[in-house]
Parts: structure tokens; C-alpha cells; sequence
């Protein structure tokens, strides 16, 4: 599903955001950890085509997304902060992407159903909250249900009940054969629906591979905590 | 086809709810309407065949005081055109590279060609859509003559939308370029205008470059040949369309070649 080989990411003024990263992911629910600055969200943009790798290569369901973007219809990305329209109403935003991704009206409001916006869909989009964007955002990344979705800080400006909402739609939806690549710093929570975790430092790779393999610390110890997890390679490869 | 169409139409639905699109047709309207009161109320004291006759920038119009009107106020519409163009555009392309909203379409199948053209495509017409509403709608307002003469050669009108648009289509290919150039809304806008302005200015010495070329070409594309030199006449026909052409290509492999969405 996604393929990343010798991927570098080097900017201007000479320093890596991502540094020789190879990794594969089939399927599953991937926990993309690591600290603020560590390549996360720079690792997403060069899946999805926005940057382009200063070597290397990003394959995203066996296609560049740069040079291929047909690809996306059957990816859905949440950015961090995504920057949507403000002068158009949620559903007119949703339908016009639908087009573009081969969908029916019926399938907006399935989206809309599950992520229980439809009070507000046919509001213009400037006038959500942080908290109805995000579940907007959402809607958006699982419309049409695609292969993979992307969730960059996908519970951001969420309270309580929104986050267990969203963790439990993963858990749902992946039941339905979706992939999910969620980018998150609510590594509690996420620990709970992540099948597979690769955790960055400083661009590079500290750690990959499934919850269970990575959770077992040391021979007397052995974990699902995903912040049990994270902290512990993140010591290891500070030391 | 169907999917760029589409994409077409929602952009151009956005940029009609752009309220600077009315503010500044009003401004071109009121320099429209100006500048046709002052020339009615001199030709109606008898004095504007005279005026013509003896202004040496005008003596090539002599007998076509329809053709000194619309070219006179073609200097302002394209002052007032750079504002309005360089505003839009840098609001519509240059705002939405720096929040984030182009990087929003291109995580979507859209390819980044097709967000480009759409989006040049309807600056460019809802540009060249503010100077031609305003004159048309002058020009048919003000005085009943006037229609009546255009209608009467269509060489006039077809002169004044060649012009128009190789107008908007300069103003457009700056614009863009500047926006693509510096993906920030204030760099854009001021970038824009300014190269813009500064050479309108400097068109007062070099009467090949826009806006006076503007003025130029309306009366050459209306059968005056006489205004200056065969070399004078192929730069002003050329410059626009080179320039534009020019800047647009380069703007469009920017866009969908090197720029980082990040």
C-alpha cells in the first residue's frame, strides 16, 4: 500500500527533514509517532505528491502520486490544518470532491452520517468551529470509503467524546478492509486501534513494525501502550 | 472534460462572490462616465472637432471623435484594470497557495495542470468581463450617438475586445506570475502592481509598451495606420501576447512541476 525507499527530504538551508527513511506498509492501522519536527507530517505531503523527495521514492498503492494524482481517489488525506473554502457550504465542498472521485450524492451523506455532521453540513464552511472542521475534515478524508486514509493530528480540537468517536470509526471502518496512516500526538488512545507503529526521530526511523513486536521492551516487560512504546525507543535512541 | 468543466465553474462561482470584482467595476465606470461627460459637453459647444483637429496626439483620429473617447479612457480602465486584476488574482491564487487551500485540491485527483488553468482561466475572463461591462454599458448609457456609431462599424467593437483582451491577458499573465512566484498574498499584490504601474509609466517615453500601446492598438486594429513607425507598430502588437505568453508558461511549469505545497 505504501512503499517508501531511501526516502530524503532536504531543505534549502541544508538541514533533513527526513532522512533515509525505507519502510513498507501493506495494510492495517499505522501509527506514525514521533516528536514535534521529527517528519511526520513531511513524510505525509511527499505521499500524497504536495512535496518532492530530495532522493528517493514515495509509492503510494503502487503509484507516484505526483505524477500520477488519479491515484488519490482512492486515498483520503486530513491534513493538520486544512485550509478549506470558507465561502462554500460543506455539502457543495463534498459533492464537487465526489465528482472527482467518481461518487455518488449518496455516498457525501453516508460520510456525513458517520461522522455525524449532518446538522451543520449545508453550512458555509467559514462558519464551523475548530471542532465541527475537524469532524468536516474527517468526512472528507473517509468519503467514498478509499483504500487508505491519511489523518494528520486527526483529534485536534476534538473534546473527549469527539477523540473516542474518531478512534472508534478507525476501528470500524477498518473492519471494512480500509487502511488507516494516523499521525497523532494522543498516543494513548491510538495505542488502542493501531495494528502496526513506525515512530520518527529527527527524520530518521527509531522503530517499526507491529504493536505486538514493538511492545515487548525487554524480556520481563511487555506492552500495547503506544506512549509506553514511543517513549521507550525515543530513550534508546536519544542515549 | 466533464471534471475540468467542473472544476471551471466552481471556480468561477468563487470568484464572483468576490465583492472587489463590484467595488472596482464601479471605479471603472465612474472614470468611463468622466471622462464621456467631458468630451460630450465640449463637443456640444462645438469646440471638440476643434480639440481634435489641433491635438497632435489626436490628429490621427481626426473624424473618428468616438475612437479619441474610447482610447483616452482606455488609459484609465487599464490603471484601474491593474488594480482590480493584481487584487483578484493575488486574493484568488496567491491567498490560496499560502493558507493551504491549492494543497487541499492537490490531495484530491485533481491534477495540478487543471487547478491551474481553471484558475487562470477564470481571472482572465472575469478581468476582461469588469473593463468591457463598464465601457459597453457606459458607452451605450450615456450617449444614444455613440451606440449608434459602433454599431455602424463593427471594426470599432471588434478593435475595443482585441484590445480588452490582450489587456486582461497582460494584466493576468503579471499577476499570476507574481502570485506563483511569491505564494504570499501581500508580496503578490504589491509585486503585481508595481510592476505593472512602473511600466505604464514608463510607456509615456516608449509608446510601444503597455498602457499607452493600449490606446495605440485600438486605433491601429481600427484602420489607422498613420500613429508611427512600421518597427513601433510591430512591437506594440507583439510585446502584449509575447509577454503574456511568456510569463503564463513559465508560471504554469512552476505550478505543476516545482512548487512544494507545503
Amino acid at each position: 500500500m505504501v512503499e517508501l525507499s531511501e526516502l530524503h527530504k532536504k531543505y534549502r538551508n541544508g538541514t533533513y527533514a527526513i532522512k533515509n527513511i525505507d519502510f513498507i506498509f501493506d495494510e492495517g492501522v499505522l501509527g506514525l509517532i514521533g516528536p514535534n519536527g521529527a517528519g511526520k507530517s513531511t513524510m505525509i505531503k511527499i505521499l500524497m505528491g504536495l512535496l518532492r523527495p530530495s532522493k528517493g521514492d514515495a509509492i503510494l498503492l503502487g503509484e507516484n502520486a505526483f505524477s500520477n494524482p488519479a491515484i488519490l481517489k482512492k486515498v483520503g488525506i486530513l491534513h493538520e490544518k486544512p485550509a478549506y473554502p470558507p465561502d462554500v457550504t460543506g455539502r457543495e465542498f463534498l459533492e464537487f470532491m465526489a465528482v472527482f472521485k467518481d461518487l455518488e450524492k449518496s455516498d457525501v451523506n453516508e460520510a456525513c452520517n458517520i461522522m455525524k455532521i449532518t446538522g451543520y453540513i449545508d453550512k458555509k464552511i467559514g462558519s464551523y468551529s475548530a471542532g465541527m472542521l475537524q469532524r468536516f475534515g474527517i468526512a472528507d478524508a473517509i468519503l467514498g470509503k478509499p483504500n487508505l486514509v491519511i489523518l494528520d493530528e486527526p483529534t485536534s480540537n476534538l473534546d473527549p467524546l469527539g477523540r473516542i468517536d474518531v478512534l472508534n470509526i478507525i476501528g470500524a471502518l477498518h473492519t471494512e478492509a480500509i487502511s488507516f496512516i494516523v499521525s497523532t500526538h494522543i498516543l494513548s488512545e491510538l495505542g488502542k486501534v493501531c495494528t502496526d507503529a513506525l515512530i520518527l526521530n529527527e527524520g530518521r526511523v527509531i522503530a517499526e513494525g507491529k504493536i505486538g513486536d514493538l511492545g515487548r521492551i525487554n524480556d520481563d516487560k511487555s506492552t500495547c501502550d503506544l506512549e509506553m512504546i514511543f517513549l521507550h525507543y525515543l530513550r534508546e535512541d536519544i542515549e | 472534460m466533464n471534471k475540468f468543466v467542473k472544476l471551471i465553474s466552481w471556480e468561477a462561482r468563487r470568484i464572483l462572490r468576490f465583492p472587489l470584482l463590484e467595488i472596482f467595476l464601479v471605479l471603472i465606470m465612474l472614470s468611463v462616465v468622466t471622462e464621456m461627460f467631458y468630451v460630450s459637453q465640449r463637443m456640444s459647444e462645438g469646440s471638440a472637432p476643434l480639440l481634435l483637429s489641433t491635438s497632435r496626439r489626436i490628429v490621427y483620429l481626426y473624424g473618428k471623435w468616438i475612437a479619441y473617447n474610447v482610447s483616452h479612457t482606455m488609459s484609465n480602465i487599464f490603471i484601474v484594470s491593474i488594480l482590480t486584476g493584481s487584487t483578484l488574482i493575488g486574493n484568488f491564487m496567491a491567498k490560496e497557495i499560502e493558507n493551504g487551500t491549492t494543497k487541499l485540491y492537490a490531495s484530491h485527483p485533481i491534477s495540478r495542470s487543471h487547478i491551474f488553468i481553471s484558475k487562470y482561466i477564470v481571472c482572465f475572463f472575469s478581468l476582461a468581463l469588469v473593463p468591457l461591462l463598464a465601457l459597453l454599458i457606459s458607452v451605450f448609457m450615456i450617449d444614444p450617438r455613440f451606440p449608434l456609431y459602433l454599431m455602424q462599424n463593427e471594426r470599432e467593437i471588434i478593435s475595443l475586445l482585441i484590445v480588452v483582451l490582450l489587456m486582461s491577458f497582460y494584466i493576468t499573465s503579471v499577476s499570476v506570475a507574481c502570485s506563483v512566484f511569491s505564494r504570499n498574498v501581500a508580496m503578490s499584490l504589491f509585486g503585481s502592481i508595481g510592476i505593472l504601474l512602473v511600466i505604464n509609466i514608463v510607456s509615456g517615453d516608449y509608446s510601444y509598451l503597455p498602457g499607452r500601446s493600449l490606446s495605440s492598438l485600438y486605433v491601429l486594429f481600427c484602420g489607422n495606420q498613420s500613429y508611427s513607425s512600421q518597427i513601433e507598430r510591430t512591437i506594440a502588437i507583439v510585446f502584449l501576447p509575447l509577454v503574456g505568453a511568456n510569463l503564463s508558461f513559465i508560471s504554469y511549469y512552476l505550478f505543476t512541476r516545482r512548487m512544494e505545497l507545503s
